[in-house]
């Protein structure tokens, strides 16, 4: 769980998340009986060289191979084949871990082939090669291809194993298990197949939000029947509320109170919530007086983790802005019209920033310490910083 | 505005001057000393007043004439003289007129200086030298600020704005700081990440770790054995070392006691103490036996000398009879005065109850139970009967008070009824009822009677003679009233009163008499008119009138029931009323008391009857209670006791007499029992004596008898004693002397046998052979105690032991083997140790790596510390983007927006130095400071320029203000006092050029001292105009057209 705090029962429920949310994916498996169960890849990340990790998987997939159900795993990018070779211990009897070399196994139930299962794992974090070229249909019976690949190329995620949704549909499987993707997609293919990313068990950040879990797959040899079934335990939300109707920072609070209760209505061990505060309205001066933010952050985190299902607040953002006349602003002669013309040019922009050795100072230390995502240029940093000068300059004035 | 021409009447050391000026450039020409400073002090004063006495700047002039001059003006309002003399009024007396002579308003002045005031003015459009280098003092004057620094909206703000984002950012983050928030953030995310790193790959390491442990092991598994075969090895050699020394003494001792071994079986351990031990028995049972001897013939002897038996047994009894009665016989004179004494005592008490019987006769006297039990039926039925007479007496009493408490009460309740009327309650009630009746019906009449009067009153043209007539009748009632009241005042007042009585009725009568007449008419005119209403009302009152007679005759009847007079009803029916409630009273209470008188007459005669029945019961009781005195009486004298004794009496005294007839019974018993004792006493004392004869003992008295006797029947009885105990003594002996016999037989043959086992011939030999045997046994319990020793520590036979310690090579090698077995042994275990340390390490490890807690918890502190970095390098940027923005936009400003006059001074700078400075402007931040950009874009403050620069600076400033204020204002003339001598030559030259072409638009007049200036002024077409000083207080002017 990155980027949220906690004490007591409530930190463990946060650090056991993704643990109960494997329990329960293996209970699902148990309880409906199912063939097999797939995991595509990132199984877990060699950066954090969790044991913990490995022994849990190690021991919740014994339980499947202790009544017969297997499981077949292919390793991806942040869990390759080469840096997770020395297993803390031996996986149980019936899990099938695919090699760097494509692999077909027959799933046998009764004497009889009832379905085959094709993979192919990451032998190394970066593998740029499209390995979606090594599957094909071998036989009647439905045909499950587990890969960790970047279909269709989202920006969003590093680009390996590039494939398309053309490439899978031209290799024929019913049902293609990806992985890579943290958030579920289902791609229906056109010769009749489907390409799903269940997404993860269980939200790590606020960047992962909403309901997260596995499909489970009734397979025939040409059709899919998919049922989405959330696992998670711990939910993450992005509440955005508007301070405009609020005179005060208590009527603030209740409104908070009341969003949240609105959208944390799941029956979650917990949530987890950043809290994004805009519009225009009394509360935005309140917040800006130095501290009063983190006051309010802090005030509402005691709070919203003594819920009886509890909330834990990732971060409290104000993205308020004063109540000025922005045009008017603007159209004078004044400095404030050249703060915000500024702010809108990125020349001037590029200038500002440019020029700047302390930020530039500050991004060099952001980097040695490994703390991405710092971008001056971002529009909201921009926009915030305008407001904050023309405030300065007008707030009495105005 | 032009300055045509100056004319000074007297300013400092000026007199009557009178100065023309050409309306462009003018450059006035004048030595030092030449009065240039003071002519543009005279242009200042004209225009805007003297200065103050006391300033030091008013130029009075020295020799008393007067302060005053003139300005010859061109205006926008056309040519004018202004005129100034000093005077009361402060700044002196102003005269403005036209040059026609028409006197002009003040104002007319402001407005053609177009509103500047001295300060600009002085500032700006009249300086010297010493104004232009202090640019601090015009940047304060009012319109130049503005001028200069009215930058526009949120100007004002900026610097504040600049320092708080500044301060902001820096309580965030600052390069290489410590204490900022985001510095600490960072500090402890590197070191965080040091600490992650330095745990290098844990998966990695943990499966490495658990081979390692693996291997562990299995080493230690493959060590135990050897271990233990190692241990037991030098577990035996060990021993085998330990017991060495013991096995080779025990060989040696056994060497020596072997061959010995049948005889130490063979005798006792204890042979001696046997030996001493017979010996001993047999000496001791031999003593005994001679003692016992010795002590059969001491007995004999004693028999010899004891008193022959003989039979005591009778004497014993008579003694014993004798003995037997002894105390018996002591209390016998006590007993007998005893029972005399009780007898006198019931005799005594029966004359004390008044009966003399003499015993004899009290003995047969019949006091015995039947007697007791007659007497207590006498008392019971007297005391029956005296009860019933009692009982009779009191309620004969009851019944005699009853009687006359009656017949008192029957007396007063005659009397009572008596005094009442004699009337018949049911009378009464209906005479009451009646009377009720008759009340009712008064009201009905009453009611007929109104409604009746109503009617009548309703017709007002009653007959006259009948209203009349009632009101005479009311009259004539009144008078009759008032008459009879005077007649009765008359008889109690007597003849006295006769004469006013009879006037005053006279009068009364006469009154009344007019009245009535007088009524009679009124009624008579009033007839007439109401005649006609008569016959409506006819009908009504006729009915009225027959209710109202119903009425009155049934009241009538209703009255005379109950006695009352019709006439006088309303009285009388209070009175009777009242007196029937009365009556009624009386009436009840009458037939109470008949009641009450009846039933007490009724009570009288039951209790008269009661009684006589009482008094015949009465007399009953008295007849039985008189039978039974007779036949008490009949009792007693049987008993020859008084018979005046009633049963209770008799009763006691007959129990007194039964009670001393037992205690006469008593003593006479007694006395019968101690005459049978003396008879026995008697009977002992003689088989006393008779025994005693019958022993040859001889006595005077029995008592002596019976000592004599009794010491001889002890003497007897010892003897008998002691040849008994004699005998039994000789039988315990014969017993002692068999035993004793049979124990030396027995220590004897014992000690024949111990002689035999230690084949000794006699004592003597056995004692010295047992001593030798015994340091034998010691040698072999020694080697014993070696041998359990060995064999419990070895686990096999001294033999055995022996053997291996020989097969070894002997003790010494053995021993060294033993040392190097325990150091081969303590190497094992040092490494089953180091191997199980190293394995609890190793699992320890790994159980912090399973658990993972340290990574798992800096892993989870760093993204926080992340993401807590990343927020606040966000905030940081927000900060610095804002100071960015705000400095970026200030350029801006500074560049693009700078105040007009700057704007101009910028192009007047850059020709007065040739174009080597491009820009001025000023600073946002900075008000009050020009800067200076040179054509190399270097940016200086002014006070930072060489000061030929930085005046020239300043010149363009005021020129530009010059122009700015023109514009909005109108043109002022432009006075420079020597302002270009800190200019080189090109500047000077430049400057020149400049005032040429400023000149196109504004008089200048250029004040200089020096001929190079006068020179390029004159080059550039100035008008020159020479100022000398004659020495002579006055001025010569020399105007030469230039």
């Amino acid at each position: 769980m990155r980027g949220v705090r906690a004490t007591g029962p409530l930190q463990v429920t946060l650090q056991r998340a993704t643990f109960v949310a494997l329990k329960k994916l293996v209970d699902l498996c148990l309880q409906e009986r199912v063939h097999f169960l797939v995991l595509a890849g990132d199984l877990f990340d060699v950066k954090d060289r969790s044991i913990a990790a490995r022994l849990t998987l190690q021991s919740e997939l014994a339980r499947l191979s202790a009544v017969g159900i297997e499981t077949f795993i292919v390793h991806g990018n942040h869990d390759p084949l080469e840096a997770t070779a020395a297993m803390v211990a031996p996986l149980a009897k019936h899990v099938h871990v695919f090699g760097t070399e494509w692999a077909e196994v027959g799933v046998v139930r009764e004497g009889r082939v009832v379905a085959r299962v094709q993979g192919i794992s990451y032998g190394r974090e970066r593998v740029e090669e499209n390995l979606s070229r090594h599957f094909s249909r071998r036989g009647p019976e439905a045909t499950v291809g587990v890969l960790h690949a970047n279909v269709g190329g989202q920006n969003a995620h590093a680009n390996y194993a590039p494939c398309s949704i053309e490439d899978l549909d031209a290799r024929g499987l019913t049902y293609w298990a990806l992985g890579h993707l943290h958030t579920k997609a289902v791609h229906e293919l056109p010769r009749g197949g489907v390409a799903v990313y269940p997404g993860n068990l269980q939200g790590r950040h606020v960047l992962e939000d909403g309901e997260r879990g596995c499909f489970l797959v009734d397979v025939d040899e040409d059709r899919s029947a998919l049922r989405f079934v959330p696992l998670d335990e711990v939910r993450w939300h992005r509440v955005t509320l508007s301070v405009d109707a609020f005179s005060g920072v208590e009527e603030l609070e209740e409104g908070v109170s009341e969003a949240l209760s609105e959208r944390c209505r799941a029956p979650q061990a917990a949530h987890a919530v950043r809290l994004v505060l805009e519009g225009r309205g009394a509360v935005h001066a309140e917040l800006r007086k130095p501290g009063a933010r983190e006051q309010l952050e802090e005030h509402l985190r005691e709070a919203l983790s003594r819920r009886p299902v509890p909330v834990v607040l990732e971060s409290l953002e104000d993205a308020t802005r004063p109540a000025l006349d922005w045009e008017t602003l603007r159209a004078s002669n004044g400095l404030p019209a050249d703060v915000l013309r500024a702010s809108e040019e990125a020349v001037s922009l590029a200038s500002v920033v440019g020029g700047d050795k302390l930020l530039k100072a500050l991004e060099g230390a952001l980097r040695k310490v490994g703390v991405t995502g710092f971008d001056p240029l971002a529009p909201a940093l921009v926009e915030d910083a305008a407001v904050r000068a023309v405030e300065l300059l007008v707030s009495e004035e105005a | 505005m032009i300055l045509d021409r100056i004319k000074i009447d007297g300013f400092g050391k000026f007199r009557k001057v009178d100065l023309p000026l050409a309306p462009g450039l003018n450059i006035l020409r004048g030595v030092n000393g030449a009065g240039k400073s003071t002519l543009l002090a005279f242009v200042r004063a004209m225009l805007f007043g003297f200065e103050k006495e006391s300033s030091g700047v008013r130029y009075e002039p020295a020799d008393g004439a007067t302060l005053a001059g003139e300005l010859a003006l061109t205006t926008a309002r056309g040519p004018l003289l202004l005129r100034r003399v000093a005077g009361r009024r402060f700044g002196g007396e102003v005269s403005l007129r036209t040059l026609e002579g028409e006197a002009l308003a003040e104002e007319t002045l402001k407005d053609a200086l177009g509103g500047v005031g001295p300060d600009l003015f002085f500032e700006v459009f009249a300086f010297g030298l010493s104004e232009l280098e202090d640019f601090e003092r015009v940047s304060q004057v009012g319109t130049v600020s503005e001028a200069l620094f009215a930058a526009g909206m949120g100007a004002q703000r900026l610097p504040d704005a600049l320092r708080t984002l500044e301060g902001a950012s820096e309580s965030l983050y600052v390069p290489k700081g410590k204490n900022p928030a985001l510095n600490k953030v960072l500090a402890e995310l590197a070191d965080l990440q040091d600490a992650i790193a330095r745990q290098a790959d844990r998966p990695a390491q943990y499966a490495l770790q658990k081979e390692k442990l693996e291997r562990l092991f299995t080493e230690l598994a493959a060590l135990a054995p050897e271990q233990r075969l190692q241990g037991r090895a030098q577990e035996e050699l060990s021993r085998l070392v330990k017991v060495g020394p013991a096995l080779a003494e025990l060989v040696a001792l056994e060497r020596q006691w072997g061959p010995q071994k049948a005889l130490l079986e063979s005798v006792p351990v204890d042979a001696l103490r046997q030996l001493d031990e017979l010996e001993r028995q047999l000496r001791g049972s031999r003593e005994e036996l001679a003692e016992l001897e010795a002590t059969a013939a001491r007995a004999l002897q004693e028999q010899a000398t004891l008193t022959p038996d003989a039979s005591v047994d009778a004497a014993v009894a008579a003694l014993a009879g004798w003995n037997g009665g002894r105390e018996v016989r002591n209390g016998l004179p006590m007993r007998r005065a005893g029972a005399r004494v009780r007898q006198e005592q019931v005799l005594g008490s029966l004359r004390d109850l008044g009966v003399a019987a003499l015993p004899e006769r009290l003995a047969t006297l019949d006091a015995g139970a039947s007697a007791r039990a007659q007497l207590a039926m006498f008392q019971a039925q007297e005391r029956e009967h005296a009860a019933a007479w009692a009982r009779h007496e009191a309620e004969a009493q009851r019944l005699s008070r009853e009687l006359a408490r009656i017949r008192d009460t029957g007396v007063r309740l005659e009397a009572q009824r008596k005094a009442l009327p004699a009337e018949s309650i049911s009378d009464l009630r209906a005479l009451r009822g009646a009377l009720g009746l008759v009340q009712q019906l008064r009201v009905d009449m009453a009611r007929t009677s109104e409604t009746l009067e109503l009617l009548r009153a309703q017709r007002p043209l009653d007959p006259a003679g009948e209203r009349g007539l009632l009101s005479a009748r009311d009259l004539a009632r009144v008078a009759g009233g008032l008459l009879l009241a005077i007649l009765l005042a008359a008889g109690v007042g007597g003849m006295r009163a006769a004469l006013p009585v009879a006037v005053l009725a006279a009068l009364v009568g006469g009154a009344v008499t007019v009245l009535l007449r007088r009524l009679r008419r009124e009624t008579a005119s009033r007839e007439a008119l109401e005649a006609t209403r008569r016959e409506t009302h006819a009908a009504q009152l006729l009915r009225a009138e027959a209710t109202h007679e119903a009425v009155t005759s049934e009241l009538a009847g209703e009255c005379q029931k109950a006695g009352v007079a019709v006439d006088a009803i309303a009285q009388a029916e209070r009175l009777r009323a009242e007196e029937l409630e009365q009556r009624i009273l009386g009436a009840t209470d009458a037939a109470r008391l008949g009641l009450e008188l009846a039933a007490g007459r009724e009570r009288l005669a039951e209790l008269t009857a009661e009684l006589q029945i009482e008094e015949g019961e009465g007399q009953g009781v008295k007849k039985i209670r008189e039978a039974l005195q007779v036949g008490l009486e009949k009792f007693l004298s049987a008993r020859s006791l008084p018979p005046t004794l009633n049963a209770e009496h008799a009763s006691v005294l007959l129990a007194e007499l039964a009670r001393a007839q037992a205690r006469l019974e008593e003593v006479r018993v007694e006395e019968a029992e101690l005459t049978e004792v003396e008879r026995g006493l008697s009977t002992a004392a003689e088989s006393l004596r008779s025994q005693a004869a019958g022993l040859g003992l001889a006595a005077s008295t029995p008592e002596e008898t019976a000592v004599t006797l009794q010491r001889h029947i002890d003497e007897v009885q010892s003897a008998r004693a002691r040849r008994k105990e004699l005998a039994g003594a000789a039988v315990e002996r014969t017993q002692s002397q068999r035993r004793l016999a049979s124990i030396a037989s027995e220590a004897e043959s014992a000690l024949a046998a111990l002689l035999s086992k230690a084949a000794s011939a006699n004592t003597e030999m056995l004692r010295r052979r047992t001593a030798e045997l015994e340091g034998l046994r010691r040698m072999r319990d020694v080697s014993r105690d070696l041998r359990l020793r060995c064999e419990t520590t070895l686990g096999t036979t001294a033999e055995a032991g022996t053997e291996q310690l020989q097969a070894l090579g002997g003790l010494e090698e053995a021993g060294a083997r033993a040392q190097t077995a325990q150091r081969t042994l303590e190497e094992l275990a040092h490494r089953a140790r180091e191997i199980s340390v190293a394995q609890g390490e190793i699992q320890s490890q790994l159980r912090i790596w399973e658990n993972d807690d340290e990574l798992r918890v800096s892993r989870g502190r760093v993204a926080e510390l992340s993401a807590q970095a990343l927020r606040l390098a966000r905030q940081f940027a927000v900060e610095r983007l804002a100071f960015g923005l705000l400095t970026h936009a200030r350029r801006r400003h500074e560049k693009e927006r700078q105040p007009a006059v700057i704007r101009r001074t910028s192009g007047l700078f850059s020709e007065l130095t040739g174009g080597r400075y491009r820009h001025v402007f000023t600073e946002l931040t900075s008000p009050g400071e020009v800067f200076a950009e040179n054509d190399e874009g270097t940016r200086a403050e002014a006070g930072k320029l060489s000061r030929g620069t930085r005046e020239q600076l300043y010149l363009a400033f005021r020129l530009a203000l010059v122009e700015e204020l023109a514009d909005r204002r109108g043109p002022l003339p432009l006075l420079v006092d020597d302002i270009l001598v800190n200019f080189d030559q090109e500047r000077t030259e430049l400057a020149v050029r400049v005032f040429q072409r400023f000149a196109q638009k504004h008089q200048v007049l250029a004040f200089t001292c020096h001929p190079h200036v006068v020179a390029l002024f004159v080059a550039a077409g100035a008008n020159v105009v020479d100022i000398a000083d004659l020495g002579l207080r006055q001025l010569t002017l020399a105007v030469r057209a230039g």
